[in-house]
């Protein structure tokens, strides 16, 4: 035989509707969107994880100044490796009213294929397919044309390249681009008619085994492929394993870390949802005291009694579980893939099932949603009989009923404070609620000024207008008898590109980490007030470990003048060693203290210490003298390996490996802003949602519980106004006092999620909260209540006056 | 020497006190007293007097301090919290003043949320019938009054066949008429199944219609008489 109260659940369900439609509202919508995120992440991720196999993606690739000969080829084939012609030309046109490059390749036949969207491959003449992602954010669509080295190109496909799942430009840009950069296919005669600004000669190369080799073995690879081109005569300009090919694996890496975000948010939720059900179900054990107190004597076991008041939330929860999956798989998925596809290019999504999103989103959320409840209404159940008979449940019920209250404090201020304290388990999960509802709404209002900070720190922190990067130490400083001697060298130099081997050597041995003492002459004019202003640097790159975690910091080293005129405040003087404020937040670092930095390329550890701590938090650089550097790298005295400069310099390319600009930190805050705006504005409005929920249910119940209370206060002839004064504006005020109060915990954790979220970036990003953006998540927070306590007013309106006439115990 | 039965209740030496050093009050002091099967006991006494605890400690709702109670044949002070409510599941109905019926079950659905912890429950439509709430059968709490809430009390109470009938001021919240039709429907069920009653009340004159009638008065039972000249419930007045 069933049990008979089992008969009051639909009841129940029917008559507090709008509070289990609340919830169940709620929690479908956050399980709806998370699955929904984390089937499109899987599905992703498993599309990623067989791109390579699919589309016959290269292990990696190198650039050459020219084409590799035979002997090359050889000598890769001896060492296991397979080598493939990936050329490309870059040409530079305006599109959307911007300067844009776009990085034009032949079309592939057997490696690096292409995922067709919509259209096809170029066939004929002047036809061009165009990466999708780049296409969808300039609204460039098939039959529409872009002009290329002057000649006009038709959009026939609209397509993906295996080996550009996120489009950097450059392996060393700290953010792929999106808006003015591409890639794209024509046929190969269409190539070999375009000249574009310069062609690249990039190999993508094939290695035996290498699936089932570690990563140590990938980078051991890439040294012999190095050595191999080298020693046959090739000259290498850059060499990339396919998992430091950030084109290729961001977009795969940055699936899988966002999942970690979600699933924290989820499980937040569903815990203060499962605190919700509880404080509402343990205000019905309380007004149904006396019933249980009746039931209990009756011999009814607590437990039977247990799963009667644990059904409904289970019942919600479960119900919630499966909608919002339904609704996560059928609906959101598409969207929430779109918030991936909008700023990544992977082929076309094929969703596919995935058990371990259904445990996460179904399972663990519904076990975390009983196991809550379970524990509340078990302890709220361990009062005996009597007490429920008695309507002495509440354990603090005594002290908090007799708490004594100064008189002079006016008759109205008692009143609220004891409307406070009579509803403190409401008053203390609405806190929490509105803690996480805070924390949403900081962090989706906050990230975006959090970038743009960073942005304005690090163009804060560049010393110059120009910061050149360079492959070998190209003097410009030499008398014009040196560079003409220089410029017959060049002339008589070997090999198609017209360098070199002097030239070729220092490249190539500046690039495998054997620095030789051969300095090249630039052979462009400057003009002397220019060459005058341009200081010599010396750049490296160092790891140092996080203060947490397995992961380390990427960091820039510069060698810098000691009375430099960029770093006018930096004393490198004496051997000093400067850290930027950054590495204090993210390392740890502190003035005085010696870290070991590690070389990954090297594989050495060097043992420096710090003297003081320099620019703006988001500098996570080290500085020295160009003299220490050098003498703790063991370089030639005389080496350096960039300039920086307020004018441009006219400098060979064939030597410069990458020029930073201010605009290039717009560029860096602008694409941020595109991939991560609509997600935070998710979370925004998801904040907005979670507060009306909880702020309504909650402050409900302290309405409902005080129905009789209201209701006398309408015998004694109180009107409805003076009644709002004693009990909305005392929610008012704890509503209002919880936001703020919330305020420094909220901030706190924000700046640690933040931390967490960012550590895996490379720079530091300070969090920062200004006046005005608590000013904004309070002013949220309280235009959400207010249409709350419309609510309330309303209902308070409508206590009837024969609830005090009611029996009473 | 004769022999004779046991009683179904038992008491002895019952103590029972509430709070602690100075503020300790012991509200039982010493009961000893013997129910038979199928008594109506009336227990009068007025208020702070230990009636309400003499009820809870029979009914196994508090731990005596001291001294033993046995229900047909079960000693209550060597049983755990567990078995105690196995004992009330078995053994006991009760009746309070005020009715703590189930607002959104109906009042035939109230009678059947004990009736689902018995394994001899008595026929439901007979027990309506009985009760005066067939008509009222489908209504709620909220839309019947209050003297047929406490019918559907006593029923819920009784459905499940319960050997002691514990009523704790079962009039105390009604008018005199409707007093009377209680305590007449109590007297009635005793006849009928034959449980044992235990009246708790401040009134006087309802120890009237009982077979014994016990009184208290500071913890210690004052009076312990058979009643031979009982009167039906209906005829009582005061």
């Amino acid at each position: 035989m069933r049990c008979p109260l089992s008969k009051r659940h639909l009841r129940e369900l029917r008559h507090n509707l709008g509070r289990y439609i609340g919830i169940f509202a709620l929690l479908a919508s956050t399980i709806a969107m998370v699955a929904g995120f984390l089937v499109g992440a899987s599905s992703i991720e498993r599309i990623f994880a067989t791109i390579p196999e699919t589309y016959h993606t290269e292990n990696g690739h190198f650039v050459t100044n020219d084409k590799i000969g035979l002997a090359a080829k050889t000598a890769l084939s001896d060492i296991g490796v397979e080598v493939k012609e990936n050329f490309s030309r870059e040409i530079t046109t305006q599109i959307d009213g911007r300067t844009t490059h776009v990085r034009v390749f032949p079309n592939r036949e057997d490696f690096n294929l292409p995922a067709i969207y919509d259209g096809r491959l170029p066939e004929g003449p002047n036809e061009i397919a165009i990466d999708d992602t780049f296409l969808s954010k300039h609204s460039l669509k098939l039959g529409d044309s872009i002009r290329l080295d002057g000649k006009d190109f038709t959009i026939v496909g609209d397509v993906v390249l295996s080996d550009y799942t996120a489009l950097f430009e450059k392996n060393e840009d700290f953010v792929m681009n999106t808006l003015t950069f591409t890639v794209a296919l024509v046929t190969r005669d269409d190539w070999n008619s375009l000249e574009g600004d310069s062609t690249s000669y990039t190999y993508a190369y094939f290695v035996d085994g290498y699936d089932d080799m570690t990563t140590a073995e990938h980078v051991d690879k890439q040294v012999d492929i190095a050595r191999a081109l080298t020693d046959s005569g090739a000259r290498v300009t850059d060499i990339v394993d396919m998992w430091s090919n950030q084109a290729f694996f961001y977009a795969g890496e940055d699936v899988s870390h966002d999942q970690a975000i979600y699933r924290v948010l989820l499980y937040l939720i569903i815990i203060v949802m499962a605190f919700i059900f509880v404080v509402l179900t343990a205000a019905t054990i309380e007004e149904e005291s006396a019933v249980i107190g009746t039931l209990l004597a009756s011999g009814y076991r607590k437990g039977e009694l247990l799963r009667h008041y644990l059904f409904l939330p289970a019942a919600v929860g479960l119900a919630a579980c499966i909608v919002g999956n339904v609704v996560g798989y059928g609906v959101c998925v598409t969207p929430f893939s779109g918030l991936y596809y909008n700023s990544y290019s992977f082929p076309p999504l094929s969703i596919t099932f995935n058990p371990s999103v259904f445990l996460i989103t179904t399972v663990i959320p519904f076990a975390i949603l009983v196991l809550v409840n379970l524990v509340g209404l078990a302890y709220k159940l361990k009062c005996t009989p009597i007490q429920f008979l008695r309507h002495d449940t509440r354990k603090h019920r005594k002290a908090r009923r007799g708490l004594q209250l100064p008189e002079r404090w006016g008759y109205i201020a008692r009143f609220r404070i004891r409307v406070f304290t009579r509803n403190l388990s409401q008053f203390g999960t609405l806190f929490g609620g509105i803690l996480i509802a805070s924390l949403l709404l900081l962090f989706g209002l906050g990230m975006r000024l959090v970038i743009s900070d960073y942005v304005e720190d690090m163009e804060n922190d560049l010393p110059a207008q120009y910061i050149y990067s360079l492959k070998a130490p190209l003097e410009i400083d030499d008398s014009a008898d040196k560079r003409a001697e220089y410029v017959l060298i060049d002339m008589l130099g070997t090999g198609d590109s017209g360098h070199s081997d002097e030239q070729m050597n220092v490249i190539t041995g500046n690039l495998l980490g054997d620095v030789e003492d051969v300095h090249p002459v630039n052979v462009g004019e400057i003009p002397d007030e220019v060459k005058a202003q341009a200081e010599k640097v010396v750049m490296g790159e160092l790891e140092l470990a996080h203060k947490w975690g397995d992961l380390s910091e990427t960091i820039t080293v510069y060698g810098i003048q000691e009375d430099s005129r960029y770093w006018p405040e930096f004393d490198v003087s004496n051997g000093a060693i400067l850290a930027g404020t950054g590495l204090v937040a993210k390392c740890n670092v502190a003035p005085g203290e010696t870290y070991g930095f590690f070389n990954k390329y090297a594989g050495e550890t060097y043992d420096l210490t710090v003297t003081d701590t320099v620019g703006e938090p988001a500098n996570t650089n080290l500085y020295m003298s160009i003299e220490t550097f050098n003498r703790v790298f063991d370089n030639d005295p005389e080496y350096f390996s960039g300039y920086v400069s307020d004018e441009e310099l006219n400098l060979d390319a064939t030597y410069v490996a990458s020029v930073l600009t201010p605009d290039d930190m717009r560029k860096i805050a602008n694409q941020m802003d595109d991939s991560m705006g609509d997600l935070m504005n998710m979370v925004v409005g998801m904040a907005v949602v979670i507060y009306f929920i909880m702020m309504y249910l909650l402050t409900k119940t302290v309405i409902d519980r005080s129905a009789r209370s209201i209701s006398y206060m309408k015998v004694f002839g109180y009107r409805d106004r003076e009644i709002n004064k004693l009990y909305v504006r005392s929610i008012t005020i704890t509503v209002i006092v919880s936001l703020i109060v919330s305020l420094p915990i909220v901030i706190w954790t924000v700046s640690l999620f933040a931390e967490v979220v960012f550590m895996n970036y490379s720079g530091n990003f300070a969090v920062n909260i200004p006046f005005w953006l608590m000013a904004e998540s309070v002013g949220i927070g309280v235009a959400t209540y207010l249409v709350v306590a419309l609510f309330h007013i309303r209902a308070i309106k409508r206590v009837r006056l024969e609830e005090a006439l009611k029996v009473q115990e | 020497m004769g022999c004779r039965m046991t009683a179904y209740l038992q008491i002895r030496d019952l103590r029972k006190g509430f709070g602690e050093g100075e503020a300790h009050v012991e509200v039982l002091r010493g009961i000893d007293v013997e129910l038979e099967k199928g008594e109506i006991c009336v227990l009068l006494g007025p208020s702070g007097s230990g009636k309400s605890t003499f009820l809870d400690l029979v009914g196994g709702l508090e731990p005596a301090d001291s001294g033993s109670i046995v229900v047909n044949g079960t000693e209550l002070t060597a049983l755990n919290d567990k078995q105690l409510g196995e004992y009330r599941r078995r053994e006991l109905g009760f009746v309070f003043q005020f009715y703590n019926l189930v607002p959104d079950l109906t009042i035939r659905e109230n009678i059947e949320v004990t009736e689902y912890l018995s394994s001899n429950a008595l026929p439901l439509d007979e027990l309506l019938r009985g009760l005066g709430l067939w008509e009222h059968r489908s209504k709620f709490p909220r839309q019947v009054s209050g003297g047929q809430q406490q019918r559907c009390a006593i029923g819920r109470a009784l459905v499940k066949n319960p050997g002691l009938l514990l009523c704790d001021e079962p009039t105390g919240a009604l008018d005199y008429e409707t007093s009377k039709e209680i305590l007449a429907l109590i007297e009635e069920v005793n006849r009928t199944y034959g449980c044992t009653v235990i009246i708790v009340t401040h009134n006087d004159a309802i120890g009237n219609m009982a077979h014994r009638i016990l009184r208290l008065r500071e913890g210690v039972l004052a009076e312990n008489t058979v009643n031979p000249n009982r009167i039906p419930a209906r005829d009582l007045e005061w």
